[in-house]
Order: structure tokens, then sequence, then C-alpha cells
């Protein structure tokens, strides 16, 4: 399924938002995937994916700062090495090191994609909803009038893979941020205008 | 005391001269309005314009105590350096008083305001020149402040609040009473204007001018707090718990390290030896220690009725129109208005306590001022203690009169519990809690460590079964409504049209208990100390109200 959704995002880079409300898609209608809700599959189903050049963009920027940590650990090594000699206590601290390393460059390599599975967006009748987070799940949802600004931010990184964040900003207080980054950039830029274009203009604090 | 600097540095060469040029403004004041008044090509005969104003020019004096306030502690150890025949801190301290007392007569100078075309505009700065423009729509409150001097003098400290950001948007400080009600008056008006043009532009058609909203100008005042009330609150409260903790930590920090306790407070103060036996031994020792914890708990209760007393007393809250305008206190005196528009969420809170009395309290929020750390007196009285206690019997009333066409009937509400498996998940932590309570007891002390963590498990699980009981979740038609709390009972509501989004999060312990957490997001910025965040919810029944919740807050936000 996940496949799928990748492969209707590489196409969809050119497709444009059409120009009615998004939510005329029948897929993207609430009621249509009511039903489903409750069962995690069902939200799935539902929700577009991100990009998956953000997996790759992520797993960059993962692997520059694991690079640093990686001098760092060098230069610890060494000084290591100069104020104890090669003895027990160098080797136990080298494979601990060498484990702790490994494992960092296995969470940067593979995590994004992990990550990539159990995020989503959609748009409904209601407004944006956002999905996000693997062991700790997270839905947020921001109604279309709500919505006060919306910024689309990209990175060095994500303009070279040619992706973006769209950030939707509300009035609220705890949750006053949604975040969707990862989208592909003409994408995340279609979004921003729909989504102040859906917004009924109005007093909403 | 606060005078005691201003008047030692009065004979500084530097500081007459500033003191000399406070006589200048109020020639400017007097002479601003004409002037003012020919500068700008506004007719006056418009209502809701306010020409260019100056701050009250007492506000000079008011500006000064204000940053001496800030400077206290240098300026003590100042006293204590020149106590020791070091002059070097005191001439910082007057290099201070000058600094502050220069950059007073510059602001009090530089400050002005006026409304002009439906904006409040400030104006401050003499290098630095700001210029702040505040749509009259956009403003929720305009708040009074007056302390004893503010009083004396006939002036007040007026807050300006929109919904946004940490602090009010302008403070002048301070105004003269008449001043302030003419501002107001014309805040007013103008956005009574925006109103009736936006009312205009929808209808399309132009309604005769000048018709003033009826409802302006009557005001009818819905509860008056006697000061009975008050002390029964100040009895119920814990208020005087923080004072006595504070005093407490004070004496243990000052007393050296090896002789803490009554005896060397007796011999530190002469003469109280002579009085008092020593009470060091036996069963004399209980008596006296009996009758300080009873002495420190009449303390706490005394501290809390003067605090509900001095911030409280003479409570009033009025309903003007759209807006609620509450005036309290016994020294410094604070009337805040709060547009009934505005409020974002109502909060009763009950302390155990306050059951016992039969008295409940109504918080609420309005938006702006979130993220606040230091709370003022405004925020103190208008949203945290909005009404500060009121006996059970008014709470039904009060709250359909605070939430016009809400239909408040607490008892009837179609309360949904947690999910059923809740009580079995709580009881389980708690378990586990003691457990960890008496391995770790006996790890810490060997033959009897573990008797505090088994006397305490049955607490804890009565606690448990407690909580899982107390939360509760209902829907109405207006809003969504979130009980929770053992000891202190918090009820809590808030609107479909103030909500800005919903939450709905599962963690991995929650997946397998098969629960959803539940959060509403508003704009309120939190001195209720309640946000509706709903936890240990049903999976289904939590994913429906979410649905249901977004559905409906984007409805009646397309109402709007």
């Amino acid at each position: 399924m996940a496949d799928d959704d990748i492969n209707t995002k590489g196409k969809a880079e050119s497709r444009i938002v059409p120009s009615v409300p998004v939510y005329e898609n029948d897929s993207l209608k609430p009621v249509a995937s009511k039903e489903n809700e409750s069962k995690e599959t069902g939200q799935q189903e539902s929700f577009t994916s991100f990009d998956p050049r953000n997996i790759s963009a992520e797993r960059i920027g993962g692997l520059i700062f694991t690079g640093f940590v990686g001098l760092a650990m060098i230069v610890g090594g060494l000084a290591l090495f100069f104020s104890v000699g090669l003895g027990w206590v160098f080797y136990l601290c080298l494979a601990a090191a060498i484990l702790f390393y490994a494992c960092l460059l296995w969470f940067t390599i593979f995590w994004p994609g992990i990550e990539h599975r159990h995020r989503g967006w959609r748009l409904s009748d209601a407004g944006l909803e956002v999905r996000h987070g693997v062991w700790w799940k997270h839905l947020h949802a921001v109604p279309w009038a709500r919505v006060q600004h919306a910024d689309v931010v990209q990175g060095p990184i994500q303009r070279m893979c040619g992706v973006g964040t769209l950030t939707v900003h509300t009035a609220g207080t705890s949750n006053s941020s949604v975040n969707l980054s990862g989208l592909s950039h003409p994408r995340a830029i279609e979004l921003r205008d729909e989504i102040i274009r859906q917004r009924t203009l109005g007093d909403v604090v | 005391m606060s005078f005691d600097p201003e008047h030692s540095s009065e004979d500084e060469p530097a500081d007459r001269e500033e003191l000399f040029v406070v006589s200048n403004p109020e020639v400017i004041d007097e002479e601003a309005i004409p002037f003012a008044e020919s500068e700008e090509a506004i007719p006056i005969a418009e209502s809701v314009e306010l020409v260019t104003s100056f701050l009250h020019p007492s506000s000079l004096v008011f500006t000064v105590i204000g940053q001496l306030r800030q400077n206290l502690i240098p300026a003590i150890i100042a006293l204590f350096g020149a106590a020791r025949g070091s002059y070097t801190f005191v001439f910082i301290a007057a290099g201070i008083f000058v600094l502050s007392v220069v950059a007073a007569t510059i602001r009090y100078l530089t400050l002005r305001y006026s409304i002009q075309d439906g904006e409040l505009t400030v104006q401050s700065g003499l290098i630095f020149r700001r210029l702040r423009k505040v749509p009259t729509s956009r403003i929720q409150n305009i708040d009074l402040v007056q302390n004893v001097l503010h009083r004396i003098f006939g002036v007040a400290e007026v807050r300006v609040e929109t919904a946004s950001g940490t602090e009010p948007e302008a403070t002048l400080r301070v105004l003269s009473l008449a001043q302030v009600e003419h501002l107001r008056a014309k805040v007013k008006s103008a956005a009574n204007r925006n109103v009736n043009a936006k009312t205009e532009l929808a209808d399309g058609v132009v309604a005769a001018d000048g018709a003033p909203k009826a409802d302006v100008e009557t005001s009818t005042e819905i509860l008056k707090i006697p000061t009975y009330w008050l002390l029964k609150a100040g009895l119920a409260s814990n208020r005087g718990l923080v004072m006595v903790s504070f005093m407490l930590g004070l004496y243990i920090q000052n007393m050296p390290d090896d002789d803490r306790g009554f005896r060397n407070v007796r011999d530190q103060i002469k003469g109280l030896s002579d009085y008092l036996p020593d009470f060091g031994q036996g069963w004399m020792l209980w008596i006296v220690t009996a009758a300080a914890v009873i002495a420190v708990l009449l303390l706490v209760r005394l501290l809390g009725i003067g605090w509900f007393i001095l911030r409280f007393f003479g409570y009033r809250l009025n309903q003007n129109g759209d807006d609620f305008k509450i005036s309290c206190g016994l020294f410094t005196k604070v009337s805040a208005t709060v547009p009934v528009k505005r409020i974002q969420f109502i909060s009763i809170h009950r302390s155990m306590f306050m059951r016992w009395l039969g008295l409940a309290s109504i918080r609420i929020e309005t938006a702006g001022g979130a993220g606040k750390n230091a709370e003022d007196a405004t925020t103190t009285v208008s949203k945290r203690w909005f009404v500060p206690v009121v006996p059970e019997s008014h709470v039904q009333q009060l709250m359909n009169v605070i939430r016009p066409g809400l239909d408040w009937a607490e008892q009837s509400f179609d309360w949904k519990p947690l999910a059923h498996r809740a009580t079995t998940r709580f009881v389980r932590i708690s378990i586990v809690v003691s457990i960890f309570l008496i391995l770790g007891g006996l790890v810490a002390s060997r033959p009897w460590g573990w008797v505090p963590g088994l006397a305490l498990s049955p607490l804890l699980v009565w606690y448990a079964i407690k909580r899982s009981r107390s939360t509760k979740y209902s829907r109405i038609e207006d809003g969504v409504i979130f009980r929770s709390g053992v000891f202190t009972k918090k009820t809590s509501i808030t609107f479909f049209e103030k909500i800005q989004g919903a939450t709905l999060s599962q963690t991995p312990f929650d997946r397998r208990w098969g629960m959803k957490t539940l959060a509403v997001d508003t704009a309120a910025a939190g001195p209720a100390n309640h946000s509706i965040s709903v936890r240990y919810l049903d999976e289904t029944f939590a994913t429906e109200e979410y649905r249901e919740i977004l559905f409906k807050s984007s409805k009646q936000a397309a109402a709007l």
C-alpha cells in the first residue's frame, strides 16, 4: 500500500491541486473514511504520504550529524589513547564506541524510512490533518477557519532534494503550529495557497 | 520607605536639574491638545477621534518608584556598604537613581497616545522611536490597576490588551481617571462604529447614522462578594502555606548549621530566656511541638484569609453591554474588563476544603498573555480568579450568565467515563509503584524499611481508583467539558468556535490497553491551570469524539 502511495506521489509532482476544494476528491472525504478510521490500517489508507525524496533529505542531514559525532569520537579516542595508552580500558571504550556508532549509523540510515511510513497528511471537509510518530502516534487537526498563517521553508539539503516544509500556524497555545516537513516543494506551495484560500475570513480569537 | 532614596538624592545637583524638568510637561500637556488639533486636519466633531494625549504628570513619580523597586537589592547592598564605611555602592546606587529619573522624564516627555482612524496609536522613545498602532476592534480589554499611591493622586495604571503575545499591547503608566474614562469611551465607540460599519457592509444597506447601542449604558450587577464569603474562602485556601513555608525556609537558612530549633531562638532573642523555661526535654517538648504545629496551621489559615481580603475586598462583577467588569481590592484596586465574546475557556475549581464549605471558584481564560511567568494584578483578578469564591448554589446561574445561551446543568450532563480498563491500569501502576517503594525502603534501611511502602500502598490504590472515577468527559451542544481531580476537582468547558485544533495521540502503552489521548487546543493562555487533554479514553470512542469535535468546530467557524 505504501509503495502504491509513493508511486502516485512521484508523478504527483506535476499534478496541480484542482481549483475546486480538495475535499471534493471523494477519496479524501471524511465521511467515506469514517468507518475504518478506528483501525490503524484504515487510517493509513486515507492519508497521503509525504514525498519519498524526503527520506534521502533526512538521511543526508542525519549522516552529516553522524559524521560530526564520528569526528568528535575520534578526537575523544585519541585523547584517551594518549592519556591511558593501549590497555584494556582503551579496548573496552573502543568496543563501546563502535557499538554505539553502529547503532547510530543504523538509525540514521533506516529511521527516516520507517518514520516516512508512519507519516501522512490529508485535507478534509473539516480541515487539515497530519499524523506522525512510530511509537508515540499523534494525529493533529486544524479546522480551516482557524489557520492564522502558513509558511513554506526550504533548507539547503531540502532544496537539494526538492522538498520543503509547510508550517501551518493557529492561535492555539499548546499546539499552535502543525508541521508538514517533507512535502515536495511545489506541492507545499500549492497546499499553502489552498489552505489560505479555504480559510474563511473572520475574527478567530 | 521607597521615598527614602528619592529624598536623599534630592540634594544632588544633577538630580535637581532633572526634577526641574518635571514642571515643564504640565505646560506641554495643556498646550498639546489645541496644538494637536490644529496640526491634524481631522474634524474634532468625529466622536471616535481622540487627540494626542500625554500621560498624567504624576507618572514621573510612579516610574521612578517602579525603577527603585526593581533596584531594591542593589540599594540594600549600598546601605550595608555605607554602614561599613564604604561609599562606592552608594555612589553606584545614586547613579542608578539619577539614570532612572532621567529615563522616567524622557519616557514621560515622549510617550503620547491617540485614537485615529480606528487605531490606538502609542508613540514613545527618544533615540529609538517606537510607534505602535492597535486597531481598536482588536483590543480585548482595558484594565486598570490602582495602588494606594495611585489612589492618592487620582490616577491609574492602564493596560491595553489584545489577543497577542505575552505582554499587554500597551501599558500607560499612569493616566488620570478622567483620561481613562475618555480612552475607554473612545475605544468603545470606535469598536461599535466598526461593528456598525461591518453590518452595513454585509447588508449592503446604509443604516441610519448614529444608532448607539442601548445596552452600552446599562450595567447590571451580576455578583457582589460579601466579606464573609472571602473569610470562608481564605479559610479553605492553602495560600498561606506558601508564605509560611517561605518564612520557614528563611528561618532555616539563617540559623547556623548545627543549632537549629526552638532553644536557639529563645537564646538568640535577648531577655526571652528569662521568661520562657527550657522546653528542650521530656513531655514538655511534645506539648510545645504540638502547639507550634497548631500555631503554624492557624497562621496558614490567617494568611489565606488576609490574602483573599486584600485582593478581593469589595468584589463586584458587573455586566456592561457585552463586557464583564470586575473591580476589587482593599489597597490596590483593580478594575478589569473582559469581553464576553473573548472568553475561551471556563473552569470551575473546587478544592477539598472548599467542597466541605460548599464553595467553588470560577476561572476563565481569554487569549493573550500566554507564556507569561510572573502574573500581575490584573491577570490574577480577571483570569485566574474571575470569581474567587461563590457558593455552590450560585454556580449554575453564574455559568449561564458568563456564557450566554449555555445551559449549565452539571449533574445531568452526559458524562463519559474513561476506558473501562483505565481503573485496572491505574491500580496496576500504583501496585508497581508501591513495590518499588517497598524495595527501595528495604535497600535504604534494613530491618523495617519496607513499612512505609506497605502502609502507603492502600492509599495509592485508593487514589488510583478515585482518579479513574473522577475523570470524566462530556460533549454538549456548545462545547467540550472535562472534569478531573481527586482532591481539587476541576471542571472545564471550552466552546467549539474557540477550538483551534484537536490532537489524538497514542503511546505504546496506550496501544496495549486500547486507549487514546484526546486533546483540544484553544487560544487560552493557561492561567486556569486545567487544559482539556483527556488521557486514557477508549480508543474507538476517542477517535469518534475527535472527528465530531473537528467537524463541529469547523462548522461553527463557517457560521462565524
